[in-house]
């Protein structure tokens, strides 16, 4: 197995398949300030999104995710913000754009859906005006019937049955999933070339999760559209993304195609994510779960933020510079110095 | 045996309860229609001229009292004038300076309370300040040195009221808006792409009206209070036009001679005051979804 390390992944990565990526970001460090001090939430994370695919960002509770997602749109809250790094979307880099230029890019080039439909729609409006508010914040000139029409349409596209009688009804009259198709047609009715689902169906029941899933799938390919999937489900991985980013502690430990990955983790952190996943194929044993838990972001390891939970930690891992990309195989890094880890600690894990 | 020989005339009874209730309900709504048509159209209501003055029955008892001259029925003040007819069209000034003075409360205190509690930080921080400030006059002093300033003009009234009442409103807005503004739906607006102006006037301003409206109400009860003790101190609109406030200034020169010119326009104030009251709780009540399941 080659393994080319650099240190300038990002830039290597970048000209190799730069003519069908949409949104690339480059050393992205997020940070807020609190009593504590300046924290950093999203530490140099690399990642980029293939036009027309799905890229899954996998990780625990608190690991960063939600907050990527907050810093391409740039809504993080107000003590937050991006300190360093590149956001590239379509040729256009966006920190440090100004919120006006932003606005005309949220909800029409990039969109979001949110993980709590209960909660994302304002109860003080007709799902209907709510639509027609996205449509008419982008292009003044549609009035409100043509708005409105293309709000009907928009809740025919995503599924919902008699959509004319349904425009006119508030949130609360919808039932769970029924809201997240509303949020998936408020999100897609200006046709955004990116789409940041974050935790889609964390919120819904199983069956309404392979629903939600089925038609974001189907939108994607009558589309044509990128999506960013944020997720903590590994299944919803399996079923939905392309490629994958697996995220621990602000970083990116491992990103490459979902077979790869599945198929062949190097990161010990991916391992165990995989190994606390239940599997019908095989005999029931008891899950293994990863030891400890995520560090506090104002008390990082120094190294791989990993070392104190991982089994395979050696010296090198707790000095700086062990949380260093490599390629193990085309298009698949891994922030490890022990990867590939199946070959280098055979004699420990047995 | 004692439930069924009973049950007949229980219905009666709670059917007859029920009429009293429902006629109680209806009753502030009877007078709130008396007022309105009172400011509107005195002249229709009012049996007498109010500014017909007469020496000769001045100081006059209401009609049903030995003394009274009938046709006067509340009898007449210290210039012979018609106290009924004198109240019907005081009603005007006192609804048109409290509903206007309450508009122009509401539209500074709620656009200050919707930009502090939305941006935070130094605006906050300086809209908070203002009202501390402000609230820390008695309300009536603040009122009396400015109208004794500027004069006591009606649009100058209404002004120097209204702005003696935003803080309340600016208060009550910014409380409302600090714990919607980081709700999920108004981060949802703003990925769709919605700006500042649209989120805070439509967004928030939405789902804290209610609040906002039944506060008004209220407001507009301590309004007709404020304008009756402005019009009693003689700084409120000035005679010959009749104000509440003013009748009862007037009558207290009298009250050796005659109590009824100072009591009824206090009575009408004290009834009106309470009218208001009412419709604020009753209004509350509509507009609060948790009160809505009987």
């Amino acid at each position: 197995m080659t393994q080319k390390s650099s240190p300038y992944f990002s830039e290597l990565r970048a000209d190799s398949v730069s003519h069908d990526v949409v949104l690339s970001i480059a050393g992205l460090r997020t940070t807020f300030r609190t009593d504590a001090g300046e924290v950093a939430a999203v530490d140099g994370v690399n990642i980029s999104l293939r036009r027309g695919k799905t890229l899954a960002i996998v990780g625990e509770s608190g690991c960063g995710k939600s907050m990527l997602s907050l810093s391409i749109m740039q809504l993080l809250p107000g003590n937050g913000r991006v300190s360093d790094g590149r956001i590239d979307f379509e040729g256009k880099m966006l920190v440090g754009v100004p919120e006006a230029e932003m606005q005309a890019i949220r909800g029409k080039r990039i969109a979001m859906i949110f993980q709590e439909p209960m909660t994302s729609l304002n109860p003080a409006f007709t799902i209907g005006n709510q639509i027609i508010e996205a449509i008419r914040a982008h292009d003044k000139d549609v009035t409100f019937s043509v708005a409105r029409e293309r709000a009907i349409k928009a809740l025919k596209r995503v599924g919902i049955p008699a959509a004319e009688r349904r425009v006119d009804e508030y949130p609360h009259q919808l039932s769970g999933g029924m809201r997240q198709r509303v949020m998936i047609a408020m999100a897609l009715v200006c046709e955004p070339e990116v789409l940041i689902a974050d935790e889609p169906t964390t919120a819904l029941d199983v069956t309404v999760q392979a629903q939600i899933l089925e038609l974001l799938k189907s939108l994607q390919n009558e589309t044509g559209m990128s999506i960013i999937l944020i997720t903590h489900d590994l299944g919803v991985v399996a079923e939905m993304a392309d490629d994958m980013a697996v995220m621990y502690a602000g970083r990116i430990v491992e990103t490459g195609s979902v077979s790869d990955v599945f198929d062949d983790p190097q990161h010990p952190y991916t391992l165990g994510l995989l190994g606390s996943t239940p599997k019908i194929s095989e005999d029931a044993k008891r899950l293994v779960a990863i030891k400890g838990s995520v560090p506090p972001l104002f008390r990082m390891p120094t190294g791989c933020r990993f070392h104190p939970r991982c089994d395979f930690c050696i010296a090198e891992c707790k000095i700086e510079g062990a949380s260093r990309m490599s390629e193990i195989s085309e298009g698949h890094f891994v922030a490890c110095i022990r990867a590939p880890v199946e070959e280098n600690c055979r004699e420990l894990a047995e | 045996m004692i439930l069924t020989s009973k049950s007949p005339t229980v219905p009666n009874g709670v059917n007859r309860r029920r009429i009293v209730k429902k006629l109680s309900a209806l009753l502030p709504f009877l007078a709130l229609a008396v007022l309105l048509l009172c400011t509107a159209f005195p002249e229709f209501l009012a049996p007498k001229d109010p500014y017909a003055q007469s020496l000769i029955r001045r100081l006059k008892p209401p009609s049903f009292l030995p003394g009274g001259i009938s046709g006067y029925i509340l009898g007449t003040d210290q210039l012979g004038r018609d106290i009924l007819s004198r109240i019907i069209f005081g009603a005007r000034v006192t609804i048109i300076t409290s509903v206007l003075a309450v508009c122009v409360a509401a539209v500074v205190g709620t656009t200050a309370g919707l930009v502090a509690g939305y941006f935070r930080g130094r605006v906050d921080s300086a809209v908070v300040r203002a009202i501390d400030v402000q609230l820390a006059f008695p309300v009536v002093l603040l009122v009396i040195a400015i109208v004794a300033v500027i004069g006591p003009s009606l649009s100058n009234l209404i002004i120097v009221m209204g702005l003696s009442a935003w803080p309340q409103f600016a208060r009550i807005t910014r409380g409302a808006v600090i714990s919607v503004r980081d709700l999920e739906y108004i981060e949802a607006a703003r990925s769709i792409g919605a700006g500042h102006m649209r989120i805070m006037f439509r967004h928030i301003l939405r789902n804290i009206l209610s609040s906002i409206i039944v506060y008004a109400t209220f407001e507009m009860a301590r309004m007709m209070l404020v304008e009756a003790t402005l019009s009693f101190l003689g700084l409120g609109v000035q005679p010959p036009t009749p104000t509440w406030g003013g009748m009862i200034s007037d009558g207290s020169k009298y009250l050796g001679l005659s109590w009824s010119v100072s009591f009824f326009p206090g009575l009408v104030i004290v009834l009106a005051v309470l009218l208001v009251n009412d419709l604020g709780d009753r209004l509350r009540d509509f507009m609060d979804p948790y009160l809505k399941n009987d």
